[in-house]
């Protein structure tokens, strides 16, 4: 059987869950493999929260929210891009791949934007393989 | 601002007991009554044994003693908000308390730090046994030891002993892991740091560096009282001393290379397996959380509620563990001291602090303007 990738997807409220939903009503396809998480705010994300996603099976990770500036919050995701380089970091040190965590920012109105993004990233994690931490489980 | 000097202890007989001319004990004894708390290490027994003090008693400055390198205490935890406190303490635990103060446990106008040149701490445990093996000595027969130019020098009554440290770390003794890639000698976040390179031979000085306007005002009235003289180094020393500084900091770059960049030269799936076989012996005790000095969450830890032993393939307590230490880690080892099972975490510590700090600059505990990266929220540039 084809390795089908588990990922786990954090959406903030205001933006990405709405590009979601966008994609949704506009019937546009995507992969899937996402296991979306509703977020108040991408700013929300703990890193703890990306850690444990990973420890407990994740294939992939993706953190989504409003374009910088568009902020519900006003300056909730620019916390969100300082944790995630930080994580980028981490995860390359740990060994897990710093490609298997990715920012997305989504409109309410980019559905078309969201559903593409899914897509690469879906791919990507394919290509990449099971996760490391998976090893020797199966 | 940076100023040197030579210092000694105008007591005659602290400064003939003094490791270095009785400095540090003096500065400490006119600082007894104009701080809430001062506080240093006293001697208990043999060189490898002592206890942290608070002086209360300029009397009491008699039993301090210098440099005890197989004294690893964290002085860190030392500092309260809201107590005037001035404590003596070597460059790791500076860094712990800057730290510390970022996360805004204390504030560093309370805290005056009078910071100690330092080569390395030894195992004590380890020492005493590696100088029945070497030099057939028992370990309270020592009365002194010291680091010299590169040897490791023991003296009991009426002999010396040496060894070069290069040597001794070879074959797995010598200076404690985190201590041999550090390449944080002299503490220069300290408001005045003290020791015995530079100063010159049979003389019993000690070589001081003022770093701050408050080391300079404690230093200007402990002169005016009576404590302690100065005088200007020679630049000659002065040179030796950045020099031997440097020599330093590359024999740490030496085994940084070895002990850390050499995991890092590993495939990521191969370094994988190196951290979680590294940590699988964990017995979750919580000893690292607890003797860390810059963990600092209080009554709401959420480690403490973690399960190091569940059943996730790097347990979730160290993961978190990890994360958060690769903006705060000193490599101060204690950590690795605690570990019951003889973890070597430190190690895996610092290979994420230092690599992180390789990649991004950032240092923690370096200044207590710098935010640490988790906790910034600036706009962030290219995004």
């Amino acid at each position: 059987m084809s390795f089908e990738p588990k990922i786990v997807a954090f959406l903030c409220n205001w933006c990405s869950y709405g590009a979601a939903d966008m994609a949704g009503t506009s019937r546009l396809q995507y992969p899937p493999n996402i296991r979306v998480i509703r977020f108040m705010c991408s700013g929300r994300i703990d890193p703890n929260f990306v850690l444990e996603a990973f420890l407990r099976g994740a294939d992939g990770v993706m953190m989504t929210g409003c374009h910088i500036g568009d902020c519900h919050y006003i300056d909730g995701n620019y916390k969100t891009v300082h944790r995630y380089e930080f994580l980028k970091n981490y995860l390359d040190i740990m060994g897990i791949g710093a490609d298997r965590l990715q920012l997305e920012w989504c409109s309410a109105a980019e559905g078309q934007k969201f559903s593409e993004k899914v897509t690469e990233f879906t791919e990507r994690i394919k290509e990449l393989g099971p996760s490391p931490l998976k090893a020797g489980d199966e | 601002m940076s100023e040197t000097y030579w210092g000694w202890s105008n007591d005659e007989d602290i400064r003939k007991r003094g490791e270095s001319g009785g400095f540090v004990s003096s500065l400490v004894e006119s600082l007894v009554g104009e701080y809430d708390r001062v506080i240093t290490i006293n001697k208990t027994g043999t060189v490898f044994e002592g206890k942290v003090v608070e002086v209360s008693d300029p009397s009491e400055v008699k039993n301090i003693q210098g440099a005890l390198h197989s004294l690893c205490i964290s002085m860190s935890a030392y500092i309260k908000k809201g107590v005037r406190t001035a404590i003596v303490l070597k460059p790791c635990d500076a860094r712990a308390v800057i730290e510390n103060i970022k996360r805004n446990h204390a504030s560093r106008d309370e805290v005056l730090l009078i910071g100690l040149n330092c080569g390395g701490t030894l195992p004590s445990v380890d020492t005493m046994k590696m100088i029945g093996l070497e030099f057939h000595i028992q370990p309270d027969e020592v009365v002194k030891e010291e680091i010299d130019k590169g040897n490791l020098v023991f003296i009991t009554k009426d002999e010396e002993f040496s060894k070069s440290i290069d040597e001794l770390e070879e074959s797995g003794y010598g200076r404690r892991e985190s201590c041999r890639y550090c390449d944080y000698k002299i503490p220069s976040v300290c408001d005045i740091a003290c020791g015995n390179w530079g100063t010159p031979s049979g003389k019993n000085m000690t070589f001081v560096e003022v770093f701050s306007e408050k080391g300079a005002h404690v230093l200007g009235s402990a002169r005016e009282r009576g404590f302690v003289s100065v005088k200007e180094p020679s630049e000659k020393l002065a040179n030796i001393r950045s020099k031997i500084n440097s020599s330093m900091k590359k024999m740490a770059k030496k085994w940084k290379g070895k002990v850390l960049d050499s995991l890092m030269d590993l495939t990521p799936e191969e370094r994988l397996r190196v951290i979680s076989d590294t940590l699988s012996p964990c017995i979750g005790c919580y000893a690292c959380r607890k003797a860390c000095p810059v963990c600092n969450c209080t009554s709401d830890c959420k480690c403490m509620q973690m399960d190091p032993d569940d059943d996730l393939p790097i347990s979730q307590y160290h993961a978190v563990r990890l994360l958060h230490l690769m903006e705060s880690c000193i490599g101060c080892g204690n950590c690795t001291d605690v570990c019951p099972v003889d973890i070597p975490l430190a190690r895996l510590h610092q290979l994420f602090a230092r690599t992180y700090e390789d990649r991004t600059g950032y240092r923690p505990g370096m200044s207590v303007d710098d935010v640490p990266p988790l906790s910034r929220g600036d706009y962030p540039e290219g995004y």
